[in-house]
């Protein structure tokens, strides 16, 4: 049968409309209304991503590196040693911080948290709560991202806080608290703060685009964590093709790379930063490329 | 005389595939405000125009227009739209009044307005006792009643709503058909599924029925038996005092295709291409005294026979 044969409703025509809900007074419109829907955003992410079961692994992870350096107070105290000189802490301190904190720590934390902001309620089939909102697609996206940068910036911030705390605490380190309160230990705190906060962004970024475009992120993850560990073996160029490197170049002392590392100069701070945010703009606009193209077709997911 | 396209949901030529598999396809409809149901069993294709209707899902081929409205501006779309979807999924750890709440939140609304227009669509739907209470923990149907509320919370002037009595109990299905009646004499759009169909029968203003991806037949529920006419004859239930003398008199017209007598022999059930040359020819009898007729029923008007007509109509053109 043909079928859709037009039949218009008796007395349809007559009936008034109901209207839509016109934004008003009540209703913002442009930057206003965005800032508003990314802060609703901001506080459901927060309560329901963030302050429940499923993000004790992340903040596990995040306690790593404080189990790490409480067993390494505790053995201290127990053995009766004198406590370590605060040039020498603070060397042993990058080492934990470069090597493990961003490299392990921040990486899979952010993988743990950005992934799961958008391919995460894909799985768990309620990313249409959100897409039935009348939200434009790019602040959705920066909503995710913002809300995903808050959890995971304080949640590093302050772990990387206790663990200075920690390592400079007078009994583990000899004038710890003078090195890191008034003398250069106060420069390189600040420094380690601002490399976490832009680990987050860039890390951020990229494991929020990835989860938008890869159906299982594990195996691109895994691929870049390689990429990012084999990187000092590189030609220089190529060590500038890794967030890592660009995060290094920012830390307050260096490293010691091994006999088989490749001498890469450092990114200087005004080329570093901007790189990485550039690196971290690009990530969200092939991010919103996906998310404008989004459909809601959970059965294939 | 048809509304202007900026009150339709207009469909043209619309064709939708999950990669190989079909979801719909070439669809052309037009949905003016009032209540319209779509008719078809699981896996016909309901939801997927519903999703297409809602901008959940893009066409493959073809356009959708709602009220005049480009689906690909959420930021416009969903102020006209609330949608009850199917899926029973819900942001983790959320209570029934943080569902409705926060949706409003995200359209823009301020948190006292939010709460306001939170605390009326819940009330509407039945759920203020319960609205404080996680819906993980929710029953089914309490759940439906929460995505209406959610649904109609913004006022929207199309409501799309999947299966939207699932689950519920007699006296809150009695409820929502209620509000669906409602939310329709206010001039909105009402666009409902459901394969329980005695209930969307007595409600629709209309009828799109749907089935393996296609729509079938489309209109008022008379209308499409009156389509369907030319092709399929209409049956009717007739109980009179000598149904073998009606039966006989009946096979001498060309437009009665079947004649059944009933099993305890007081009526019979006819089949004619022609419904309107069927009861002139009934009227004469009855005035020649010919039979004496006590009831004539048509026996196929309701959208289930409807649909079973079309159905079976289908799965016979395809053996």
């Amino acid at each position: 049968m043909a079928g859709a044969t037009e039949r218009p409703l008796a007395g349809a025509a007559e009936r008034p409309l109901a209207g839509a809900v016109a934004p008003g007074p009540e209703l913002p419109a442009g930057l206003a209304l965005w800032t508003r829907q990314v802060g609703a955003m901001i506080g459901l992410e927060v309560r329901k991503t963030f302050l429940r079961l499923r993000a004790l692994p992340v903040i596990v992870v995040a306690l790593l590196p404080i189990v790490l350096l409480l067993l390494r107070l505790l053995a201290h105290s127990v053995r009766g040693a004198d406590p370590m000189p605060a040039g020498t802490m603070a060397s042993a301190f990058t080492l934990i911080y470069q090597l493990f904190f961003v490299r392990l720590v921040v990486f899979f934390g952010c993988f743990g948290i950005f992934t799961y902001l958008v391919r995460g309620e894909m799985a768990e089939r309620s990313l249409h709560f959100y897409l039935l909102a009348p939200i434009r697609r790019e602040v959705f996206l920066a909503g995710k991202f913002v809300a995903g940068c808050l959890a995971a910036g304080t949640l590093f911030a302050a772990s990387l806080l206790v663990q200075l705390g920690l390592a400079f605490l007078p009994q583990a380190t000899a004038g710890g608290a003078a090195y890191l309160l008034r003398g250069p230990g106060l420069g390189q705190a600040a420094a380690y703060l601002g490399v976490t906060l832009l680990a987050v962004v860039g890390y951020g970024a990229l494991f929020l685009a990835v989860g938008l475009w890869v159906r299982n992120p594990m195996i691109p993850a895994a691929l870049l964590l390689g990429w990012e560990w084999i990187n000092f073996l590189l030609p220089p160029v190529l060590q500038k093709l890794s967030v890592i490197h660009h995060l290094q170049s920012l830390c307050p002392l260096p490293v010691p790379r091994g006999p088989f590392a490749l001498p890469a100069d450092p990114t200087p701070p005004f080329l570093a930063v901007p790189g990485v945010l550039l690196l971290a703009a690009a990530l969200l606009w092939l991010a919103v490329v996906r998310v404008r193209r989004l459909e809601i077709t959970y059965a294939s997911e | 005389m048809s509304a202007p396209a900026a009150d339709r949901i207009v469909f043209a030529d619309v064709s939708k595939f999950y990669g190989e598999v079909l979801g719909v396809n070439r669809i052309d409809l037009e949905i003016g405000p009032g209540i319209t149901s779509l008719v078809g069993p699981n896996g016909s294709g309901k939801s997927t125009l519903m999703n297409l209707m809602a901008g959940l899902l893009r066409p493959t081929e073809g356009r959708i227009e709602l009220l005049g409205s480009d689906l690909g501006r959420p930021e416009e779309v969903y102020r006209l739209v609330g949608y009850c979807t199917q899926f029973d999924s819900y942001p983790r750890g959320i209570t029934g009044w943080d569902f409705v709440h926060l949706y409003l939140r995200l359209h823009g609304w301020p948190r006292a307005a939010a709460a306001e227009r939170a605390a009326r669509a819940i009330e509407r739907v039945g759920m203020a006792a319960a609205a404080g209470r996680r819906i993980a923990g929710y029953s089914k149907g309490m759940k439906q009643r929460i995505k209406l509320a959610q649904a109609i919370a913004h006022e929207p002037r199309v409501l799309i709503l999947d299966e939207p009595l699932n689950g519920l109990d007699p006296l809150a299905r009695a409820e929502a058909l209620e509000l669906f009646r409602a939310e329709a004499a206010a001039g909105k759009h009402v666009i409902l599924s459901s394969h329980v169909l005695h209930e969307v029968d007595e409600l629709s203003d209309r009828v799109v029925l749907v089935h393996g991806g296609y729509v079938v037949a489309e209109g008022a529920i008379e209308g499409v038996r009156e389509e369907m006419a030319a092709e399929r004859p209409l049956q009717v239930m007739v109980r009179c005092s000598h149904p073998g003398r009606l039966a006989a008199r009946l096979f001498a017209e060309d437009h009665v295709v079947e004649a059944q007598l009933d099993a305890d022999k007081g009526g019979l059930r006819v089949r004619t291409e022609n419904a309107e040359r069927f009861y002139l020819l009934l009227n004469r009898l009855a005035a020649e005294g010919a039979v004496e007729i006590e009831q004539v029923l048509p026996a196929d008007d309701d959208v289930q026979s409807v649909y079973r007509y079309l159905i079976s109509g289908q799965a016979q053109g395809a053996s």
